[in-house]
């Protein structure tokens, strides 16, 4: 693999949660590219000296959000990024975080503009081939 | 007495000079999983493993490994167990190869590899005296002689306790060397919540010899918040709300750690009409630092005023 | 088992073997008569018969087993140190017999082994002049095997979670006790026995220990018993020794008590002497005239320097000859204390009844002596060919005038003869009327005529070797029964008169009213006097009731004062009150120490029982015995409760139910993620 997952203890993210957003990262970011093997979940555990349990969950939460998948026999691939919901589906799925996003902004008393800026900003912190292209909003925020 | 308990006590309880040091513990330890014992020193973890054992009677109640009574453990059932002492304790005066060889000959299921690769892994001579070595190296050997028998459950007190780092990364290591067999169960004791982080499954906390938590490490961490609660004028003492660990008031918030179970806390929180209310990340640590120190409304320790 | 069994060994041969050597060193600087041995254990052989050489074996056989069993079992008791020990594939019995048969290897080159070499040695003939007997082996077998009684003890002590001050150490008391016991055993079986069931009961103590060092209700029955009756044993051990104390500190405050008796003076008078302590206060004749002391002070030596030789011929039963106890040197020969002046050691055997000599420079046996005369080493005397004491052995250095060497008085059926060992003679001098029966026969000491008495039921023969003749007289007798008598030659009358002064047969004079009978020389009877019995005051010791009042079970107590009624009696309010005390502490104490036990009402009786029957003891077992864990104050309602019920069974249920709250986190396992899926 060509970037070495690390993870930290005593984070307040939990270990199976840094290695799958690694993963996540990785392949937004593009450092990971679709085909490339995973290491096994032994593997990874033995490397990052953690139960094999937490990788599982890991490598089990980015199955199930077809992040990766595994092929028989042979290990655990990044997947292909193909459009597995229609467009429809992808915001109806971004509606919920979406709105509880925006109620808890409100509760806090963020103003839109104030949210605006905080969500380029975090935009901008993922690499830049990060967003696809056809979604690209304002080119300005790119670093 | 559920067959797929390794380990299963019930209302184990254990007095010592009067003292209650174990009460009414019900505890089960599902096989396969590496579980985590805690609480703070003297809330009656070794006391505990020491029943489980069968080398303290309980007052009250009972436990059983493999489904039979600690008190009645057979050779044959003892052979299945591992246990690694609080102390690291080998044979003193004898060598780490002879320790090696004497302990071997209890075990016909001896894996010389194990043995072997362990001590290597600690970096231990076989002809160096146990009483030479040091502490880290004497754990190593005594790590060495528990897991050369592959047994079916281990048990230790404390095993990092007055180890080095790099010991304590080998211990871990070999921790985890013995999960990669999946009916291979680990009951351990601890202070050291990074290496929990690492390699535990399951949690227990012994609160004053009390069992007050027992789940999966995750559900812990989810479970246990931190709120940032601010208010217009003086904060309220939100200590007294239910399932609430420690409030901490300063000039216009309160810093609320709880245990949240289906968002009533936070929906307790808002009936005060605070102004805002922020969750804290919180680290594993700080979870367990707070759960188990002192409860109610605290002042930050040795203030100014 | 045999892992534990080399492990033991492996670990303490070297203790063992730094054992071997010092005990070896020891037996052989006795053997060898090293100077730092006192001089009166220095008898002319060192065997095995020395008394001083036995209490040495016990005593290293007693240190061996103390080290060894604490050695073995002490550094492993640090708790996590015994979890490595026990917590293993193996039972706790097969540990217990492992280190135990390591042990008895150990305690075998330790205290055994040097043991062993010295009686090969001391066998050997050409070492030791004295004869050896397999039979003189038993006493130190016997107490090397009572080292493993200490051996036990040891072990139990390290084992124990006890107090050091408290019982921790009676196991000790309880070896020391059977010590004790084995050190006055008359025969090697009764004392093997003794020695068998003492290590038994300790050897099962140390494994129920072994088993559960701190829970005894859990130990086999069978260990339990042992445990009980170890602790016992040093409880009993601890009374006695209490009561021993007080004794001798209510002795020392005791005022010196008179007392009077009578003594024969050499001219043939019979003096009533009184004393106090070392002070003589007064001396009457019979006729009540008083002795001519020349001074005040120093009377005793003025008055005790000229007694009666006289010759005591006893029936009572005290005095009979006990057969010399299996240690003793007298169950195996007699000899005399000092050796003659050709450098030759003369002793009676018991086994084959002749006289053997030995040569002191070459340590050789000489040959023996039997009535048909000697018989040199090497060969066989003829069957019967050997002496008849029935007991009646009396050997004793004569140093007589025209006399060189010793002489002895030996009976053989009904004839007496003398050995004159320089020149290997013996000589009949005496023999008996068909109707006679020889009783006993005793020395005249005192004197140099080498006079010796015979009694033979009808009559007393007086015999002198001086000059040969014989003096018969007849033998006073009440009904059947001969008396016991005191017979004296005084040497002041111009003829030398002879006394004989009687008492009953059962009782010497001194000690009976009795008859003074003078004869002359030629046997006729000059005057024959009653002599009344002295009443001397009993010699109670001053608190010698308190004491036994106090220290004795309370049954015996009352079961004394109710049927005897004289020793014990009740009379004295002060004695009275005194049992009803230590009687009320005794139940007090029970009740409180059975209280914090928290002992079912059956136990209770049975300990209540105890203390009636064992008084202080009893107490005193309870406090060993009890389990004090099992009752705490409850938090609650502040009474003792049962820690073993899940209740206070003084408080109401709900008060027990413990406290929840909302910070708790119970939950079970969620399934572990499908690892099939990921390699």
């Amino acid at each position: 693999m060509s970037t070495p997952i690390v993870i930290a203890t005593g984070s307040a993210v939990p270990i199976y949660k840094q290695i799958s957003d690694q993963v996540r990262l990785g392949t937004a970011s593009g450092r990971l590219q679709p085909g490339e093997q995973l290491p096994s979940v032994r593997a990874l555990a033995e490397e990052l000296v953690v139960n094999v349990n937490t990788v599982a969950r890991a490598y089990s939460d980015l199955l199930r959000e077809g992040l990766v998948e595994s092929r028989q026999g042979r290990g655990v691939f990044i997947a292909e990024r193909r459009k597995i919901y229609t467009r429809q589906e992808t915001l109806r799925r971004l509606d919920a975080p979406l709105r509880a996003l925006l109620s808890e902004a409100a509760a806090l008393g963020i103003t839109p503009d104030d949210l605006r800026e905080i969500v380029d900003r975090e935009l901008a912190s993922l690499a830049p081939k990060s967003t696809p292209s056809s979604n690209r909003v304002d080119s300005k925020h790119e670093r | 007495m559920n067959a797929d308990h390794v380990i299963e006590t019930q209302d184990l309880t254990r007095y010592y000079n009067g003292k209650c040091v174990v009460d009414s513990l019900n505890l089960q330890v599902p096989r396969g999983c590496v579980f985590g014992f805690l609480g703070r020193n003297g809330s009656g973890k070794t006391t505990t493993i020491r029943m489980l054992l069968g080398l303290v009677q309980p007052t009250r109640g009972s436990s059983a490994l493999f489904g039979t009574d600690s008190t009645q453990l057979t050779p044959a059932l003892r052979a299945r167990v591992g246990y690694l002492t609080e102390e690291h304790r080998v044979n003193m005066w004898m060598t780490v190869q002879e320790n090696g060889h004497f302990q071997s000959q209890f075990y016909p299921q001896w894996n010389v590899k194990v043995f072997q690769s362990i001590l290597d892994h600690f970096r231990l001579k076989p002809d160096a005296k146990a009483k030479d070595l040091s502490r880290g190296e004497r754990a190593g050997l005594a790590l060495a002689l528990t897991l050369a028998p592959e047994p079916e459950l281990m048990i230790m007190d404390d095993p990092a306790l007055g180890l080095d780092p790099v010991a304590r990364r080998a211990l871990v290591e070999s921790m985890l060397y013995i999960t990669r067999r999946q009916d291979r169960t680990i009951l351990f004791s601890t202070h050291i919540l990074s290496d929990v982080e690492r390699v535990a499954d399951h949690i227990a906390i012994l609160d004053q010899s009390v069992l007050r938590v027992r789940c999966p490490l995750e559900v812990f961490r989810e479970r246990v918040r931190r709120y940032l609660v601010r208010f217009p004028g003086t904060p309220p003492d939100l200590s007294t709300v239910p399932g609430v660990l420690q409030s901490s008031r300063s000039n216009q918030d309160v810093r609320v750690t709880c245990v949240e179970k289906d968002q009533s806390v936070i929906q307790a929180l808002r009936s005060y009409h605070p102004t805002s209310i922020e969750e804290v990340q919180l680290g594993l640590e700080e979870a367990f630092i707070s759960y188990l120190g002192d409860r109610g409304d605290r002042p930050a320790f040795l203030s100014d005023n | 088992m045999k892992p534990i069994f080399w492990k033991e060994l492996q670990q303490w041969w070297k203790l063992a073997l730094g054992g071997f050597l010092a005990v070896a060193a020891l037996h052989y600087s006795f053997l060898k008569g090293i100077a730092f041995w006192p001089a009166n254990i220095l008898y002319q052989s060192r065997d095995l018969t020395i008394l001083g050489y036995q209490i040495l074996n016990a005593v290293v056989a007693a240190i061996a087993g103390l080290v060894l069993g604490f050695a073995q079992v002490y550094p492993e008791t640090h708790r996590d140190q015994w979890a490595f020990l026990v917590f293993r594939p193996l039972s706790r019995t097969h540990l217990f017999l492992g280190k135990t048969l390591a042990g008895l290897v150990l305690y075998t080159v330790w205290a055994f082994l040097p043991w062993a070499l010295a009686v090969g040695w001391i066998a050997w003939p050409g070492h030791v002049p004295a004869p050896f007997e397999i039979a003189m082996v038993y006493p130190g077998l016997i107490d090397l095997a009572a080292g493993l009684a200490f051996y036990f003890a040891s072990m139990i002590m390290a084992l124990r979670p006890a107090r050091w001050l408290g019982s921790r150490t009676w196991p000790i008391l309880a070896s020391l006790l059977g010590a004790l016991i084995l050190s006055q055993a008359t025969t090697a079986i009764g004392a093997a026995i003794a020695c068998l069931i003492g290590v038994t009961v300790l050897g099962l103590t140390a494994w129920g220990c072994f088993h559960q060092p701190e829970d005894i209700g859990r130990r086999p029955a069978v260990a339990r018993l042992a445990f009980v009756l170890t602790l016992s044993a040093g409880g009993m051990v601890i009374v006695t020794f209490g009561v021993i104390c007080l004794q001798i500190l209510s002795q020392v405050s005791r005022p010196e008590s008179e007392w009077t008796s009578y003594t024969l003076r050499n001219d043939g008078t019979l003096y009533k002497v009184r004393q106090s302590g070392s002070q003589l206060i007064e001396a009457h004749d019979l006729d009540g005239r008083p002795f001519p002391f020349t001074s005040k002070d120093g009377r005793i030596g003025e008055f005790y320097s000229d007694m009666m030789p006289s010759a005591h011929i006893y029936f009572d039963p005290s005095s009979a000859r006990q057969p010399g106890g299996f240690r003793r040197r007298d169950h195996f020969y007699v000899e005399v204390p000092r050796p003659n002046e050709f450098g030759e050691r003369w002793i009676y055997r018991m086994s084959d009844h002749r006289v053997h000599g030995y040569d002191l420079t070459s340590k050789r046996h000489i040959g023996s002596i039997g009535p048909k005369g000697f018989t040199a080493s090497g060969t066989e005397p003829a069957a019967a060919d050997h002496f008849d004491t029935k007991g009646n052995l009396v050997l004793e250095e004569s140093g007589m005038r025209g006399y060189p060497g010793w002489m002895s008085v030996l009976p053989s059926s009904n004839q007496v003869f003398s050995v004159f060992v320089e020149s290997r003679e013996v000589r009949r001098v005496l023999t008996l009327d068909p109707d006679a029966s020889l009783l006993k026969t005793s020395l005249l000491t005192g004197d140099q005529t080498g006079s010796f008495v015979v009694h033979t039921g009808k009559r007393i023969h007086i015999r002198s070797l001086g000059n040969g003749d014989d003096l018969v007289l007849p033998a006073p007798s009440t009904g059947n029964k001969p008396d016991s008598i005191q017979v004296g030659i005084s040497k002041d009358d111009v003829n030398g008169s002879v006394i004989v002064w009687s008492g009953t047969p059962t009782s010497p004079p001194d000690l009976s009213a009795g008859t003074l009978r003078h004869y002359d020389r030629l046997g006729n009877l000059i005057s024959s006097r009653h002599v009344a019995k002295i009443e001397n005051p009993s010699q109670s010791e001053p608190f010698g009731r308190q004491i036994a009042v106090c220290s004795l079970p309370p049954i015996i107590v009352f079961a004394a004062s109710v049927f005897e009624g004289s020793y014990l009696a009740f009379e004295n309010p002060a004695i009275t009150t005194l049992f009803c005390l230590t009687l009320a502490l005794l139940l007090v104490a029970t009740h409180r120490l059975l209280h914090q036990s928290g002992a079912c009402s059956r136990e209770r009786l049975g300990w209540f029982l105890t203390v009636l029957f064992g008084g202080v003891a009893g107490v005193l077992a309870l406090l060993a015995l009890r389990d004090d864990t099992a009752t705490a104050p409850c938090p609650h309602c502040g009474k003792l409760r049962l820690l073993k019920s899940p209740a206070c069974s003084h408080c109401a249920p709900s008060a027990n139910a413990s406290q929840r709250n909302a910070t708790e986190i119970f939950a079970d396992l969620q399934s572990l993620p499908d690892l099939k899926a990921c390699p």
